[in-house]
């Protein structure tokens, strides 16, 4: 028994009455998670191994055949080339974008939260609603995009008429929507940098890009992993788009996965087809958040 | 005593009054029966049609209430929300939508047999064949015809006439069409097509695509099994001469006669902008025509044939009524449908629509007997749909192929290869 407090035995006690208490207060959200994340991933795991259709009462377990149909499409490979294609596009292109705005920002004393604001209007606005009027804005004929192209003196384009240009179409739009995330992010990151840094460097003589390249890009390293995960991921997952704008066309030229996984659960109700699928996308996503987390790493940058 | 006795009786007939009354109330209200039909968006003339005919059946059966939940996108759209409501339990009483559908729903337990009262009419009444054929399975009928749904070939008017040439001939074949389509052409500077003489739907949903390709598979040489399937149903016929002539007519006309093209805006919406002189589609288009095109002056023709002038090659659909296993009511709804099915709402939503009707008795309406346009149409052989559970994933897959030959990502030969080979593996699955 120590002097002059609560005993050993007592103080282990009041741990774990506040462990139970903490455990009571996360429960709640614990199950609404477990309900609708955790819930639907591991069915959709078990019904990945049956013949599952919807509307139909024989449901056979097929143990791996509907994985081996996906691996053995070729359309399942175009897919991939596609998704992967638009994640790379897409996170590259409004990352490098949202970089360079907020480093722009970062230096503006006037106005940063009006810039701020216009940013990030594209991603509070519906995906239907933008992916809409960027349908009609590529429109070949009376679209704002060949009408821009044709004053520049450049050839109408068949954006997404065009098998070659149709997923290039999506990403840009796509891009243009994700940037004022990325860039509120970059910005607050921005802000977390010390000015003794840059301070140091210019009496060092370090030029701008000097600068940016040995204490800006080491320092925003942990927010560039985040935004890359997250996006990477978002990437990924594409569907609106493609449903809104081109349905998967010309000829597959923008079919992607998640299109291809909701066509195939709810047009053609092979939800165990669909089901495999989805984990087979579900597990690239992983694969490619654990390398880009092994690669780019988590270690402090002094 | 005597006054508080009175009062007392006063009471007791006031309140076995007032509860009498209550009690006819709710048996009124316990009459009256609602049922919610869903269907989905068209020409604003359909729309009308179809609510003034249930408003005159309401208006003759009081006790039924008819809520209607139309749905904007494509067909596909809706049935898929229609699959889903009904594995949810959560479906309309009613619903319309093309016979393409409605054996699987069939097959998926989602629909009610028709009574044998209302069998009788339809055996009866059918115009041809088909009508029956489209909605039987076991002997038994599952839906109630609606109308049918023709393809023709959409022209403008004033576009042929700068052109110097004539209204195209009934009897047309692919050759004079393929003529008219390249007098009306038009190109750029570069030499590219800027108005198509003649549009062919390449692209958009899958399912659509093969739906318009009808026309001129079964004009280009009719299979045994007047199908894409056999009789069997266990093959698809699309991989022969007719799949590879009318396949290869599509792709000539982009590449090689250069009338239409892959970039220029297509079907009624490019029709209706002046980048297409004439195009193909649904019979329907013309009321979409009149409501948002009015100033284009336009003829419709069928499309050509090139043998066999006895089978339609325009008529490839119909639409059906159904009467859902969910629905409470079903005495109210098929009488509902019976109503409508009567000659005078019946030709009336026909004219208005565009479409074709079903029943005999309907077609011999005036206006069809006096237009020789309608009756060259009703007159043909019209084919119902092949009654397979998986017959929209086989009619995506092959449409898809034809959407890849149009792009030239694949030869006819080799398109038509990979669509068979896809097809006969679904139906190989297919229970």
């Amino acid at each position: 028994m120590s002097a002059g407090g609560m005993s050993n035995k007592d103080k282990m006690k009041a741990k774990t009455k506040e462990g139970i208490q903490a455990y009571i207060f996360l429960a709640p959200t614990l199950l609404i998670i477990a309900l609708f994340r955790y819930w639907p991933t591991i069915s959709t795991m078990i019904i990945s191994f049956f013949d599952y259709n919807l509307i139909s009462p024989v449901r056979p377990f097929v143990k791996l055949r509907n994985y081996i149909v996906v691996f053995s499409d070729p359309l399942f490979y175009l897919m991939l080339r596609n998704t992967l294609l638009y994640a790379v596009g897409m996170v590259s292109m409004s990352m490098l974008v949202a970089l360079a705005v907020a480093i722009t920002l970062d230096k503006v004393k006037i106005g940063v939260n009006v810039f701020k604001i216009l940013y990030f209007i594209p991603v509070i606005t519906s995906v239907v609603a933008v992916s809409l009027v960027w349908q009609y804005m590529y429109d070949p004929k009376l679209g704002l995009v060949n009408w821009v192209l044709n004053h520049l003196g450049l050839p109408s384009q068949g954006w997404l008429t065009d098998t070659r240009q149709s997923l290039f179409g999506i990403i840009l739009m796509g891009s243009w929507q994700q940037i004022g995330f990325n860039m509120l992010v970059f910005l607050a990151g921005l802000k977390g940098i010390s000015g003794q840094y840059y301070e140091a460097a210019r009496i060092d003589g370090a030029t701008s890009w000097q600068q940016f390249i040995k204490i800006t890009l080491p320092l925003l390293k942990p927010v560039i992993l985040f935004v890359l995960i997250v996006q990477t991921s978002f990437g990924f997952q594409v569907f609106t788009q493609v449903y809104v704008m081109t349905q998967g066309g010309p000829a597959d030229a923008s079919r992607v996965i998640v299109y291809h996984i909701y066509q195939t659960a709810f047009e053609t109700m092979r939800l165990g087809r669909a089901s495999a699928l989805s984990m087979i996308l579900f597990g690239i996503i992983l694969v490619i958040a654990l390398v880009q987390l092994k690669i780019i790493g988590l270690r402090e940058t002094e | 005593m005597k006054v508080n006795g009175k009062r007392f009786s006063s009471i007791i007939v006031l309140a076995v009054l007032v509860a009498s009354l209550c009690l006819a109330g709710t048996a009124v209200a316990a009459e009256k029966v609602t049922l919610i039909y869903w269907d989905t968006t068209g020409p604003e003339a359909t729309a009308i049609a179809r609510a003034n005919n249930f408003a005159e059946y309401t208006k003759a059966n009081p006790n039924v209430q008819i809520k209607e939940e139309i749905f904007g996108g494509s067909l596909s759209e809706f049935d898929t929300k229609f699959k889903m409501a009904m594995v949810a339990g959560k479906g309309p009483d009613l619903i319309e939508t093309h016979d393409v559908a409605f054996y699987a729903y069939y097959t998926a337990g989602f629909l009610q047999n028709v009574p044998k009262v209302y069998e009788d009419y339809i055996r009866e009444q059918a115009i041809n064949e088909a009508t029956v054929q489209m909605v039987e399975a076991d002997g038994k009928l599952y839906g109630f015809p609606n109308t049918w749904h023709g393809v023709v070939v959409v022209y403008n008017k004033t576009m042929l006439a700068e052109a110097g040439l004539s209204l195209p001939p009934f009897d047309w074949d692919w050759d004079i069409m393929l003529d008219y389509a390249k007098k009306l052409t038009k190109y750029d500077t570069a030499g590219e097509v800027s108005r198509a003489g003649l549009s062919l739907r390449k692209t958009g949903h899958a399912q659509g695509t093969l739906a318009k390709f009808s026309p001129f598979f079964f004009a280009a040489g009719v299979p045994k099994s007047l199908s894409y399937w056999t009789e069997d149903l266990k093959k698809t016929v699309i991989n022969t001469t007719p799949g590879r002539v009318a396949l290869q007519f599509y792709v000539d006309a982009i590449y090689k006669h250069k009338v239409d093209s892959l970039q220029v805006k297509s079907d009624y919406m490019g029709f209706a902008q002046g980048t297409v002189a004439m195009f193909h589609r649904g019979l329907w288009v013309t009321a979409y025509m009149q409501e948002y095109a009015p100033d284009i002056d336009f003829g419709i023709i069928e499309v050509p044939k090139l043998e066999f002038p006895q089978l339609a090659s325009s008529i490839v659909s119909g639409g059906v009524y159904g009467v859902t296993k969910g629905c409470e009511n079903p005495e109210e709804a098929w009488d509902v449908l019976y109503g409508i099915a009567q000659p005078e709402p019946h030709a009336y939503y026909a004219k208005e629509s565009v479409f074709l009707p079903s029943f005999k008795n309907a077609a011999q309406q005036d206006f069809f007997v006096q237009n020789p346009m309608w009756q060259i149409a009703i007159q043909q052989k019209a084919r119902p749909e092949a009654q397979i559970s998986t017959l929209y994933e086989l009619e995506m897959v092959i449409g898809g192929y034809i959407e890849k030959a149009c792009y030239q990502q694949l030869s006819v030969e080799e398109a038509l290869r990979l669509a068979e080979e896809k097809c006969n593996e679904i139906l190989a699955e297919a229970r």
